[in-house]
């Protein structure tokens, strides 16, 4: 998925609770787009809060795992 | 208003013996200040009730409730406990769940994010320290999880005791356990969405328990039921403490071909009794050996109260198949148009605390005893 597909995806899903798993989705493919540690820690963290919202176990745990490899957690 | 000693003598009046005393006073039912009295010296520093577990049927359901001005949250945890929350963040105190919903993941604050689990536990701090990094020292998880409030559940009844100093519920509860212990632990099923439901009344709430405390009544504002259940079939329920109601000893619905499964192993005395204890301040009980109802009593102000009804059976079967749907909702219909009977009384008893020369009432000692009981009830709470 491409930067400007992800943004337009990520605007129009904007405040809708309901679609957070795939937000989380969203949040951890920008993630990987991001070009330093900081930013990636950010939007991880958007990510697992999604995921939490979602109730995604699998998804939670990974991301956990990801934010304390990078001191978010 | 409520300092002086006038009122300290309205109360004592009204705690006399049935023959000397006088019902609780205007005031009690007139201002907005009495009710706020009663919130602190009845409502939240007792037991009272909030809802139903059938209000979160499922686990991750949960139903917020402004209990007098105090914002709670009852849930349904991931093992099916209901548990009751103060509907507030820990964080900078907004509040958490506007309206009836499941959630399948955490309650996540709407303001910056912090994320319980159904059981209370913080969950989540996202950015607390700083962008992207979060938790901090300064927070620690285990002592900010949700405020749970003491809470008991009884026929699926949500009770909550809001100041944590009243007695176990057990010991609360026990004269209403001895009276119909046969029905308390029993596994009863709701009837589904059709077997409740609700009065937004113009009246005080005391003046909803008195009116279904008592038989004198029946004759003349139930006459269906009078015709069947005549007024010497009642009896006063005996004074154990905590509740008051009355009885009937001629039980026997007619339900047609296919009545409802009575619940198995009933004591005797059941075949043909039902009885309708009012459980102070603010529960109804309605036990037949067929099915029970529970009524709730939420105040909105002193002058307006919302009464609700829900309706549960002996089996799932009888609770949710389609071979007693038809039968459900006739039950469901008799009992509301009998409640809605009462409307105009409770209503009238209202307007009648406007005037000036009413002190409170008397009672009849052969017919009263049960008003009697729920007044000097609440006069002792007051006066404590
Ligand atoms: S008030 Fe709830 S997260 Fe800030
Ligand atoms: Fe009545």
């Amino acid at each position: 998925m491409d930067v400007a597909a992800l943004d337009a995806e990520l605007r129009r899903l904007h405040g809708d609770w309901s679609a957070a798993k795939r937000l989380s989705e969203l949040h951890e493919a920008s993630a990987a787009l991001a070009t330093d540690a900081g930013a990636r820690r950010f939007r991880l963290t958007q990510a697992w809060i999604f995921a939490l919202v979602a109730g995604e176990e699998p998804r939670i745990q990974r991301l956990e795992a990801a934010l304390r490899g990078l001191g978010g957690l | 208003m409520f300092a002086t000693p006038a009122f300290a003598a309205e109360l004592e009046a009204v705690m006399r013996p049935v023959e000397r005393a006088r019902g609780l006073p205007n005031a009690l039912y007139a201002s907005p200040e009495a009710l706020a009295l009663e919130r602190d010296k009845v409502f939240h520093s007792g037991w009272a009730s909030i809802g139903f577990g059938a209000d979160i049927p499922a686990p991750g359901d949960v139903a917020p409730i402004d209990w007098l001005g105090a914002p709670l949250l009852m849930a349904r945890d991931r093992d099916g406990e209901v548990r009751v929350f103060e509907n507030v963040c820990r964080h900078r105190g907004m509040i958490l769940v506007e309206e009836r919903r499941n959630f399948g993941g955490v309650i996540r604050c709407p303001y910056h994010s912090w994320c319980y689990s159904l059981d209370g536990k913080l969950r989540a701090t996202p950015h607390v320290g700083g962008p992207g990094v979060n938790r901090h020292e300064a927070i620690d998880p285990a002592a900010t999880g949700l405020t749970e409030v003491r809470s008991a559940l009884f026929m699926d009844v949500v009770f909550v005791n809001l100041d944590g100093k009243a007695p176990d519920f057990a010991d609360w509860s026990a004269g209403l356990r001895a009276q119909i212990g046969d029905f308390a632990d029993r596994p009863i099923f709701h009837g589904g969405p059709e077997s409740g439901f609700a009065f937004d009344l113009n009246t005080n709430w005391k003046l909803v328990v008195e009116n279904n405390a008592e038989s004198y009544h029946l004759p003349w504002v139930h006459p269906g039921l009078s015709a069947y259940s005549r007024l010497e079939d009642h009896y006063h329920l005996p004074e154990r403490g905590g509740f008051s109601g009355q009885g009937t000893s001629v039980y026997a619905p007619d339900y047609g071909a296919l009545p409802f499964p009575d619940f198995p192993a009933l004591d005797g005395r059941w075949a043909t009794a039902a009885e309708y204890p009012c459980f102070f301040p603010n529960t109804f009980f309605a036990v037949h050996r067929d099915h029970v109802w529970a009524g709730h009593l939420a105040p909105r102000a002193h002058d307006r109260t919302v009464e609700r009804i829900e309706i549960y059976y002996t089996t799932e079967e009888a609770a949710r198949s389609d071979r007693f749907a038809a039968l459900r909702a006739e039950n469901a219909k008799r009992w509301r148009s009998v409640l809605a009977e009462d409307v105009f009384v409770t209503e009238g008893m209202q307007r009648g605390r406007g005037a000036p020369g009413f002190a409170g009432g008397v009672f009849s000692p052969a017919m009263d005893a049960p008003t009697h009981a729920f007044h000097a009830w609440i006069a002792a709470r007051l006066a404590a």
